[in-house]
Protein backbone atom coordinates (compact mmCIF):
# COMPACT_ATOMS: atom_id res chain seq x y z
CA UNK A 1 0.00 0.00 0.00
CA UNK A 2 2.80 2.39 0.93
CA UNK A 3 4.60 1.49 -2.28
CA UNK A 4 1.45 2.17 -4.23
CA UNK A 5 1.10 5.61 -2.65
CA UNK A 6 4.72 6.40 -3.42
CA UNK A 7 4.29 5.40 -7.02
CA UNK A 8 1.02 7.23 -7.55
CA UNK A 9 2.52 10.69 -8.25
CA UNK A 10 4.90 9.18 -10.77
CA UNK A 11 1.97 7.77 -12.70
CA UNK A 12 -0.05 10.96 -12.72
CA UNK A 13 -1.74 11.85 -16.00
CA UNK A 14 0.33 13.96 -18.39
CA UNK A 15 -0.46 17.62 -18.75
CA UNK A 16 -3.03 18.12 -21.49
CA UNK A 17 -3.59 21.36 -23.26
CA UNK A 18 -6.32 22.47 -25.60
CA UNK A 19 -4.80 20.42 -28.43
CA UNK A 20 -5.31 16.80 -29.33
CA UNK A 21 -5.48 14.35 -26.45
CA UNK A 22 -2.36 12.16 -26.29
CA UNK A 23 -3.14 8.73 -27.60
CA UNK A 24 -6.23 9.69 -29.55
CA UNK A 25 -4.81 9.02 -33.01
CA UNK A 26 -3.00 5.81 -33.82
CA UNK A 27 -1.00 5.63 -37.04
CA UNK A 28 -0.51 2.28 -38.75
CA UNK A 29 1.13 1.24 -42.00
CA UNK A 30 -1.01 -0.75 -44.42
CA UNK A 31 -0.41 -2.51 -47.67
CA UNK A 32 0.72 -1.49 -50.24
CA UNK A 33 2.02 2.03 -49.61
CA UNK A 34 0.24 4.15 -47.04
CA UNK A 35 -0.17 5.12 -43.42
CA UNK A 36 -3.68 5.25 -42.00
CA UNK A 37 -4.70 7.61 -39.20
CA UNK A 38 -7.12 5.85 -36.85
CA UNK A 39 -9.24 7.96 -34.51
CA UNK A 40 -9.77 6.02 -31.27
CA UNK A 41 -12.55 8.36 -30.22
CA UNK A 42 -14.67 7.27 -33.19
CA UNK A 43 -13.14 3.87 -34.02
CA UNK A 44 -12.69 4.82 -37.64
CA UNK A 45 -10.00 5.81 -40.13
CA UNK A 46 -9.91 9.58 -40.51
CA UNK A 47 -6.81 10.08 -42.63
CA UNK A 48 -4.50 8.44 -45.13
CA UNK A 49 -0.89 9.40 -45.87
CA UNK A 50 0.58 8.05 -49.12
CA UNK A 51 4.19 6.94 -48.97
CA UNK A 52 6.65 7.40 -51.83
CA UNK A 53 8.51 4.09 -51.73
CA UNK A 54 6.09 1.32 -50.90
CA UNK A 55 5.40 -0.66 -47.76
CA UNK A 56 6.10 0.85 -44.32
CA UNK A 57 8.28 -1.55 -42.33
CA UNK A 58 8.92 0.41 -39.16
CA UNK A 59 8.28 3.74 -37.44
CA UNK A 60 10.55 6.00 -35.37
CA UNK A 61 8.96 9.10 -33.87
CA UNK A 62 11.14 12.06 -32.93
CA UNK A 63 10.98 13.27 -29.34
CA UNK A 64 9.36 16.57 -30.34
CA UNK A 65 6.70 14.43 -32.06
CA UNK A 66 6.94 16.52 -35.23
CA UNK A 67 8.68 14.05 -37.55
CA UNK A 68 8.14 10.38 -38.16
CA UNK A 69 10.87 8.29 -39.78
CA UNK A 70 9.34 5.47 -41.80
CA UNK A 71 11.46 2.61 -43.09
CA UNK A 72 10.33 1.90 -46.68
CA UNK A 73 11.81 1.20 -50.11
CA UNK A 74 12.08 -2.53 -49.41
CA UNK A 75 14.08 -1.65 -46.28
CA UNK A 76 16.66 0.10 -48.44
CA UNK A 77 15.77 3.59 -47.28
CA UNK A 78 13.47 5.73 -45.22
CA UNK A 79 11.01 8.58 -45.56
CA UNK A 80 10.29 11.48 -43.24
CA UNK A 81 6.67 12.35 -42.52
CA UNK A 82 5.86 15.82 -41.24
CA UNK A 83 3.43 14.92 -38.46
CA UNK A 84 1.41 18.17 -38.23
CA UNK A 85 1.05 18.32 -42.04
CA UNK A 86 0.54 14.57 -42.36
CA UNK A 87 2.62 14.26 -45.51
CA UNK A 88 5.96 12.86 -46.62
CA UNK A 89 8.50 15.67 -46.93
CA UNK A 90 11.72 13.79 -47.72
CA UNK A 91 13.08 10.37 -48.60
CA UNK A 92 16.51 8.73 -48.53
CA UNK A 93 17.90 5.67 -50.29
CA UNK A 94 20.85 3.80 -48.78
CA UNK A 95 21.59 1.16 -51.41
CA UNK A 96 23.97 1.67 -54.31
CA UNK A 97 24.56 -0.22 -57.54
CA UNK A 98 27.14 -2.43 -55.83
CA UNK A 99 25.53 -2.98 -52.44
CA UNK A 100 22.06 -3.49 -51.09
CA UNK A 101 21.80 -1.84 -47.68
CA UNK A 102 18.94 -3.12 -45.53
CA UNK A 103 17.82 -0.74 -42.81
CA UNK A 104 17.14 -2.44 -39.47
CA UNK A 105 16.68 0.53 -37.13
CA UNK A 106 16.73 4.33 -36.98
CA UNK A 107 17.70 6.28 -33.86
CA UNK A 108 17.23 10.02 -33.61
CA UNK A 109 20.22 11.95 -32.24
CA UNK A 110 20.38 15.18 -30.22
CA UNK A 111 20.00 18.21 -32.45
CA UNK A 112 17.76 16.47 -34.96
CA UNK A 113 20.18 16.81 -37.90
CA UNK A 114 21.78 13.40 -37.66
CA UNK A 115 20.52 9.89 -37.06
CA UNK A 116 22.09 6.54 -36.29
CA UNK A 117 21.20 3.79 -38.72
CA UNK A 118 21.60 0.12 -37.95
CA UNK A 119 22.06 -1.60 -41.31
CA UNK A 120 22.86 -4.95 -42.91
CA UNK A 121 24.87 -4.52 -46.11
CA UNK A 122 24.58 -7.12 -48.85
CA UNK A 123 27.27 -7.13 -51.52
CA UNK A 124 26.15 -7.96 -55.04
CA UNK A 125 28.58 -10.58 -56.24
CA UNK A 126 28.52 -11.74 -59.84
CA UNK A 127 26.59 -14.91 -58.99
CA UNK A 128 25.14 -14.32 -55.53
CA UNK A 129 24.40 -11.91 -52.74
CA UNK A 130 26.96 -11.94 -49.89
CA UNK A 131 25.49 -10.81 -46.58
CA UNK A 132 28.03 -8.75 -44.66
CA UNK A 133 28.36 -8.01 -40.95
CA UNK A 134 25.93 -5.53 -39.48
CA UNK A 135 27.04 -1.90 -39.35
CA UNK A 136 26.02 1.25 -37.53
CA UNK A 137 26.03 4.44 -39.58
CA UNK A 138 26.16 8.02 -38.42
CA UNK A 139 24.01 9.64 -41.10
CA UNK A 140 23.70 13.37 -41.77
CA UNK A 141 20.21 14.29 -42.92
CA UNK A 142 21.27 17.68 -44.36
CA UNK A 143 24.29 16.41 -46.29
CA UNK A 144 22.28 13.29 -47.13
CA UNK A 145 25.28 11.03 -46.59
CA UNK A 146 26.98 8.66 -44.20
CA UNK A 147 29.45 10.55 -42.02
CA UNK A 148 30.94 7.60 -40.12
CA UNK A 149 30.33 3.91 -39.76
CA UNK A 150 31.28 1.13 -37.40
CA UNK A 151 31.03 -2.64 -37.61
CA UNK A 152 28.50 -3.62 -34.99
CA UNK A 153 30.79 -6.35 -33.66
CA UNK A 154 33.48 -3.75 -32.90
CA UNK A 155 31.25 -1.64 -30.66
CA UNK A 156 31.56 -1.83 -26.86
CA UNK A 157 29.43 -4.52 -25.29
CA UNK A 158 27.29 -1.97 -23.44
CA UNK A 159 26.27 -0.51 -26.82
CA UNK A 160 26.33 -3.57 -29.05
CA UNK A 161 23.86 -5.53 -26.98
CA UNK A 162 21.70 -2.61 -25.98
CA UNK A 163 18.71 -0.79 -27.34
CA UNK A 164 19.77 2.69 -28.43
CA UNK A 165 17.37 5.57 -28.03
CA UNK A 166 17.29 9.31 -27.58
CA UNK A 167 16.73 10.38 -23.99
CA UNK A 168 13.20 11.64 -23.20
CA UNK A 169 14.44 15.24 -22.95
CA UNK A 170 16.22 14.92 -26.30
CA UNK A 171 19.69 15.84 -25.07
CA UNK A 172 21.59 12.53 -24.95
CA UNK A 173 21.85 9.13 -26.57
CA UNK A 174 21.01 6.32 -24.17
CA UNK A 175 21.75 2.62 -24.43
CA UNK A 176 19.37 0.35 -22.57
CA UNK A 177 21.14 -2.93 -21.94
CA UNK A 178 22.38 -4.58 -18.79
CA UNK A 179 22.72 -1.04 -17.46
CA UNK A 180 21.50 2.33 -18.68
CA UNK A 181 24.48 4.19 -20.15
CA UNK A 182 25.02 7.48 -21.99
CA UNK A 183 26.69 7.11 -25.38
CA UNK A 184 28.75 9.56 -27.42
CA UNK A 185 27.13 9.22 -30.86
CA UNK A 186 30.12 10.73 -32.68
CA UNK A 187 32.51 8.08 -31.39
CA UNK A 188 30.09 5.35 -30.26
CA UNK A 189 31.77 5.11 -26.88
CA UNK A 190 30.26 4.98 -23.43
CA UNK A 191 30.39 8.41 -21.79
CA UNK A 192 28.77 7.56 -18.50
CA UNK A 193 27.04 4.70 -16.70
CA UNK A 194 23.83 6.46 -15.74
CA UNK A 195 21.93 3.84 -13.76
CA UNK A 196 23.14 0.38 -12.80
CA UNK A 197 20.53 -2.28 -13.46
CA UNK A 198 22.51 -5.52 -13.62
CA UNK A 199 23.62 -5.40 -10.01
CA UNK A 200 20.72 -6.32 -7.68
CA UNK A 201 19.66 -3.50 -5.41
CA UNK A 202 19.80 -5.79 -2.40
CA UNK A 203 20.29 -9.42 -1.48
CA UNK A 204 17.46 -11.68 -2.58
CA UNK A 205 16.55 -9.52 -5.56
CA UNK A 206 17.57 -10.35 -9.13
CA UNK A 207 18.94 -7.92 -11.72
CA UNK A 208 16.47 -5.80 -13.68
CA UNK A 209 16.15 -6.65 -17.36
CA UNK A 210 14.11 -3.87 -19.01
CA UNK A 211 11.64 -4.97 -21.69
CA UNK A 212 10.35 -2.80 -24.51
CA UNK A 213 10.17 0.96 -24.58
CA UNK A 214 8.79 3.56 -22.23
CA UNK A 215 5.22 2.71 -21.28
CA UNK A 216 4.21 6.35 -21.49
CA UNK A 217 5.74 7.20 -24.88
CA UNK A 218 8.69 9.19 -23.47
CA UNK A 219 6.40 12.04 -22.44
CA UNK A 220 8.14 12.57 -19.11
CA UNK A 221 11.58 14.19 -19.70
CA UNK A 222 12.93 13.12 -16.31
CA UNK A 223 11.86 9.48 -16.10
CA UNK A 224 11.64 6.18 -17.87
CA UNK A 225 8.79 3.89 -16.89
CA UNK A 226 9.43 0.45 -18.30
CA UNK A 227 8.48 -3.14 -17.70
CA UNK A 228 11.24 -5.34 -16.40
CA UNK A 229 11.91 -9.01 -16.12
CA UNK A 230 13.84 -10.29 -13.14
CA UNK A 231 14.88 -13.74 -12.03
CA UNK A 232 14.42 -14.48 -8.39
CA UNK A 233 17.78 -15.91 -7.21
CA UNK A 234 16.11 -17.99 -4.49
CA UNK A 235 13.04 -19.40 -6.20
CA UNK A 236 14.70 -19.47 -9.65
CA UNK A 237 11.59 -18.05 -11.29
CA UNK A 238 11.12 -15.08 -13.59
CA UNK A 239 8.86 -12.23 -12.59
CA UNK A 240 7.58 -9.17 -14.42
CA UNK A 241 7.33 -5.75 -12.85
CA UNK A 242 7.24 -2.02 -13.32
CA UNK A 243 10.44 0.00 -13.07
CA UNK A 244 10.70 3.79 -12.75
CA UNK A 245 14.12 5.32 -13.47
CA UNK A 246 14.93 8.82 -12.27
CA UNK A 247 17.20 10.32 -14.93
CA UNK A 248 17.99 13.49 -13.00
CA UNK A 249 18.80 11.66 -9.77
CA UNK A 250 20.50 8.83 -11.73
CA UNK A 251 18.85 6.11 -9.70
CA UNK A 252 16.04 3.57 -9.61
CA UNK A 253 13.16 5.67 -8.34
CA UNK A 254 10.76 2.82 -7.74
CA UNK A 255 9.96 -0.69 -8.77
CA UNK A 256 7.37 -3.31 -8.03
CA UNK A 257 6.58 -6.83 -9.11
CA UNK A 258 3.35 -7.34 -11.03
CA UNK A 259 3.40 -11.10 -11.19
CA UNK A 260 5.07 -14.10 -12.79
CA UNK A 261 6.40 -13.72 -16.30
CA UNK A 262 4.28 -15.22 -19.03
CA UNK A 263 4.96 -15.46 -22.75
CA UNK A 264 3.74 -12.77 -25.10
CA UNK A 265 3.56 -10.12 -22.40
CA UNK A 266 3.03 -7.04 -24.52
CA UNK A 267 0.84 -4.57 -22.66
CA UNK A 268 -1.31 -1.81 -24.08
CA UNK A 269 -1.44 1.15 -21.69
CA UNK A 270 -4.47 3.36 -21.26
CA UNK A 271 -3.86 7.06 -22.05
CA UNK A 272 -4.48 8.04 -18.40
CA UNK A 273 -1.47 5.87 -17.42
CA UNK A 274 -3.40 4.03 -14.74
CA UNK A 275 -4.25 0.75 -16.43
CA UNK A 276 -2.56 -1.65 -18.77
CA UNK A 277 -3.93 -4.67 -20.55
CA UNK A 278 -1.91 -7.66 -21.62
CA UNK A 279 -2.63 -10.95 -23.31
CA UNK A 280 -0.85 -14.16 -22.44
CA UNK A 281 -1.51 -17.78 -21.60
CA UNK A 282 -4.88 -17.47 -23.35
CA UNK A 283 -6.05 -14.90 -20.83
CA UNK A 284 -6.64 -11.18 -21.03
CA UNK A 285 -5.15 -9.46 -18.00
CA UNK A 286 -6.05 -6.07 -16.63
CA UNK A 287 -3.18 -4.53 -14.67
CA UNK A 288 -3.57 -1.69 -12.21
CA UNK A 289 -0.38 0.30 -12.78
CA UNK A 290 -0.79 2.32 -9.59
CA UNK A 291 -1.27 -0.68 -7.30
CA UNK A 292 1.03 -2.73 -9.56
CA UNK A 293 -1.00 -5.87 -9.64
CA UNK A 294 -3.22 -7.86 -11.96
CA UNK A 295 -6.77 -6.99 -10.96
CA UNK A 296 -8.76 -8.98 -13.50
CA UNK A 297 -8.30 -11.93 -15.82
CA UNK A 298 -10.61 -13.36 -18.41
CA UNK A 299 -10.10 -16.43 -20.51
CA UNK A 300 -9.84 -15.42 -24.13
CA UNK A 301 -8.50 -17.32 -27.09
CA UNK A 302 -7.26 -14.99 -29.78
CA UNK A 303 -6.52 -16.23 -33.26
CA UNK A 304 -2.87 -17.12 -33.92
CA UNK A 305 -0.61 -14.13 -34.47
CA UNK A 306 -3.08 -11.66 -33.00
CA UNK A 307 -2.26 -9.46 -29.99
CA UNK A 308 -3.29 -6.30 -28.20
CA UNK A 309 -2.30 -3.23 -30.20
CA UNK A 310 -3.82 -0.31 -28.33
CA UNK A 311 -6.38 1.28 -26.06
CA UNK A 312 -8.91 3.95 -27.04
CA UNK A 313 -8.36 7.48 -25.80
CA UNK A 314 -11.22 7.15 -23.29
CA UNK A 315 -9.81 3.87 -22.00
CA UNK A 316 -13.03 2.00 -22.74
CA UNK A 317 -12.01 -0.11 -25.72
CA UNK A 318 -9.13 -2.40 -26.57
CA UNK A 319 -7.84 -3.08 -30.06
CA UNK A 320 -6.63 -6.52 -31.06
CA UNK A 321 -4.56 -6.55 -34.25
CA UNK A 322 -1.69 -8.42 -35.83
CA UNK A 323 -1.47 -10.26 -39.11
CA UNK A 324 -4.30 -9.40 -41.47
CA UNK A 325 -6.42 -6.42 -42.38
CA UNK A 326 -8.61 -5.86 -39.34
CA UNK A 327 -8.74 -4.91 -35.69
CA UNK A 328 -11.15 -6.49 -33.27
CA UNK A 329 -12.54 -4.06 -30.71
CA UNK A 330 -13.08 -5.28 -27.13
CA UNK A 331 -14.71 -3.55 -24.18
CA UNK A 332 -12.36 -2.89 -21.26
CA UNK A 333 -15.34 -3.17 -18.91
CA UNK A 334 -16.75 -6.52 -19.96
CA UNK A 335 -13.72 -7.75 -21.95
CA UNK A 336 -16.24 -8.84 -24.58
CA UNK A 337 -15.77 -8.31 -28.31
CA UNK A 338 -17.77 -5.33 -29.57
CA UNK A 339 -17.05 -5.07 -33.28
CA UNK A 340 -14.50 -5.44 -36.06
CA UNK A 341 -12.80 -2.61 -37.94
CA UNK A 342 -11.58 -3.47 -41.43
CA UNK A 343 -8.79 -1.60 -43.17
CA UNK A 344 -8.26 -1.30 -46.93
CA UNK A 345 -4.99 -3.23 -46.75
CA UNK A 346 -3.09 -5.68 -44.56
CA UNK A 347 -1.34 -4.08 -41.61
CA UNK A 348 2.42 -3.83 -42.08
CA UNK A 349 3.61 -1.73 -39.14
CA UNK A 350 2.54 0.14 -36.03
CA UNK A 351 0.34 1.31 -34.53
CA UNK A 352 2.04 4.29 -32.95
CA UNK A 353 0.46 7.16 -31.05
CA UNK A 354 1.97 10.03 -32.96
CA UNK A 355 0.12 13.25 -32.36
CA UNK A 356 -0.26 14.77 -28.94
CA UNK A 357 -1.25 17.93 -27.16
CA UNK A 358 1.35 20.15 -25.52
CA UNK A 359 3.67 18.05 -23.41
CA UNK B 1 24.86 -35.00 -47.46
CA UNK B 2 26.96 -38.15 -47.04
CA UNK B 3 26.36 -39.16 -50.64
CA UNK B 4 26.87 -35.72 -52.15
CA UNK B 5 30.16 -34.04 -52.90
CA UNK B 6 30.37 -30.25 -53.29
CA UNK B 7 31.93 -29.16 -56.55
CA UNK B 8 31.54 -25.43 -56.86
CA UNK B 9 31.95 -22.57 -54.38
CA UNK B 10 28.28 -22.28 -53.50
CA UNK B 11 28.07 -26.02 -52.86
CA UNK B 12 31.07 -25.80 -50.55
CA UNK B 13 29.33 -23.10 -48.58
CA UNK B 14 26.19 -25.22 -48.30
CA UNK B 15 28.30 -28.15 -47.13
CA UNK B 16 29.98 -25.96 -44.53
CA UNK B 17 26.57 -24.72 -43.44
CA UNK B 18 25.27 -28.28 -43.11
CA UNK B 19 28.36 -29.21 -41.08
CA UNK B 20 27.59 -26.40 -38.67
CA UNK B 21 30.80 -24.49 -39.40
CA UNK B 22 28.96 -21.25 -40.04
CA UNK B 23 26.29 -21.57 -37.41
CA UNK B 24 26.42 -17.95 -36.28
CA UNK B 25 26.20 -16.68 -39.83
CA UNK B 26 23.30 -18.97 -40.58
CA UNK B 27 21.37 -17.34 -37.77
CA UNK B 28 21.72 -13.97 -39.47
CA UNK B 29 18.46 -13.03 -41.08
CA UNK B 30 18.86 -14.08 -44.69
CA UNK B 31 17.96 -10.91 -46.53
CA UNK B 32 17.76 -11.91 -50.11
CA UNK B 33 15.64 -14.99 -49.60
CA UNK B 34 17.76 -18.07 -49.98
CA UNK B 35 18.09 -20.31 -46.96
CA UNK B 36 14.82 -20.81 -45.09
CA UNK B 37 13.20 -24.18 -45.64
CA UNK B 38 10.40 -24.04 -43.11
CA UNK B 39 7.71 -26.57 -43.95
CA UNK B 40 5.18 -23.94 -44.89
CA UNK B 41 1.59 -23.56 -43.93
CA UNK B 42 1.13 -27.21 -43.08
CA UNK B 43 2.58 -27.04 -39.56
CA UNK B 44 3.65 -24.36 -37.12
CA UNK B 45 6.95 -24.12 -35.27
CA UNK B 46 5.75 -26.67 -32.71
CA UNK B 47 4.74 -29.17 -35.35
CA UNK B 48 1.03 -28.56 -34.85
CA UNK B 49 -1.50 -26.33 -36.54
CA UNK B 50 -2.78 -24.14 -33.71
CA UNK B 51 -0.12 -21.52 -34.36
CA UNK B 52 -1.02 -21.04 -38.00
CA UNK B 53 -2.94 -18.10 -39.33
CA UNK B 54 -6.47 -18.86 -40.43
CA UNK B 55 -7.22 -18.31 -43.19
CA UNK B 56 -3.72 -18.65 -44.62
CA UNK B 57 -4.25 -15.53 -46.72
CA UNK B 58 -3.97 -13.50 -43.52
CA UNK B 59 -0.33 -14.52 -43.27
CA UNK B 60 0.53 -14.15 -46.93
CA UNK B 61 1.91 -10.61 -46.92
CA UNK B 62 3.99 -11.04 -43.79
CA UNK B 63 5.74 -13.95 -45.49
CA UNK B 64 6.02 -12.03 -48.75
CA UNK B 65 7.32 -8.87 -47.10
CA UNK B 66 9.93 -10.54 -44.92
CA UNK B 67 10.79 -13.40 -47.28
CA UNK B 68 9.98 -15.97 -44.65
CA UNK B 69 8.82 -18.76 -46.94
CA UNK B 70 10.60 -18.09 -50.22
CA UNK B 71 9.82 -21.56 -51.51
CA UNK B 72 6.09 -20.87 -51.27
CA UNK B 73 5.77 -17.13 -51.74
CA UNK B 74 7.49 -14.70 -54.11
CA UNK B 75 9.80 -12.29 -52.28
CA UNK B 76 9.10 -8.60 -52.00
CA UNK B 77 12.61 -7.56 -50.99
CA UNK B 78 14.51 -8.62 -54.09
CA UNK B 79 12.73 -10.22 -57.01
CA UNK B 80 8.99 -9.51 -57.10
CA UNK B 81 8.19 -6.09 -55.60
CA UNK B 82 5.02 -5.71 -57.67
CA UNK B 83 3.51 -9.13 -57.09
CA UNK B 84 0.85 -7.83 -54.72
CA UNK B 85 0.64 -4.20 -55.85
CA UNK B 86 -2.96 -4.59 -57.02
CA UNK B 87 -4.27 -6.29 -53.90
CA UNK B 88 -4.42 -4.56 -50.53
CA UNK B 89 -5.75 -7.50 -48.60
CA UNK B 90 -5.51 -11.14 -49.75
CA UNK B 91 -8.30 -12.20 -47.39
CA UNK B 92 -10.68 -9.90 -49.26
CA UNK B 93 -9.36 -10.10 -52.80
CA UNK B 94 -6.68 -12.71 -53.36
CA UNK B 95 -7.66 -13.10 -57.02
CA UNK B 96 -6.13 -9.69 -57.72
CA UNK B 97 -2.66 -10.93 -56.81
CA UNK B 98 -0.44 -11.21 -59.85
CA UNK B 99 1.14 -14.38 -61.19
CA UNK B 100 4.88 -14.90 -61.24
CA UNK B 101 6.89 -17.25 -63.41
CA UNK B 102 10.24 -17.89 -61.74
Amino acid sequence: MIAALLLAPLLAAPAQGPGIEPGRFLWLGVWPNRILVFDTAKDEVVGSIPLRKGVAFDFTLTRDRKRLFVSTDRMEGFEIVDVPRREVVDDFRLSTDERIVRLDDIVELPGGKRVLLSVTPVKKEIDRYAIEKKEVWLFDLEKREKVKSWKEKDLPREIRRARLLLSPDGTALHAFGRDLVVVDPEEMKVKEKLIELAKPLFAGLGPFRPMGGDLFDYRDPDRYTVLYRSRDPIRKKNATGLLVLDLKGKKVADFGEIGPEFPGFRPAVSPDRKKAFAYGNEHLHEIDLVARRIVRQKELKLEPRRWLTGVSVDGKRLYVGGAGERWDVYSTESLEKLRTVEFPGDITSGPIAVESGPL
Amino acid sequence: MRHLRPLNRKAHRIAAFAAGDVHAQAQTYPFGCTTIFSPGWETDAAGGTSGLCAPIERDLYDCYKTCFWPAQVPDYLVNYPNWAAACGSPVQDWRAIDLVFP
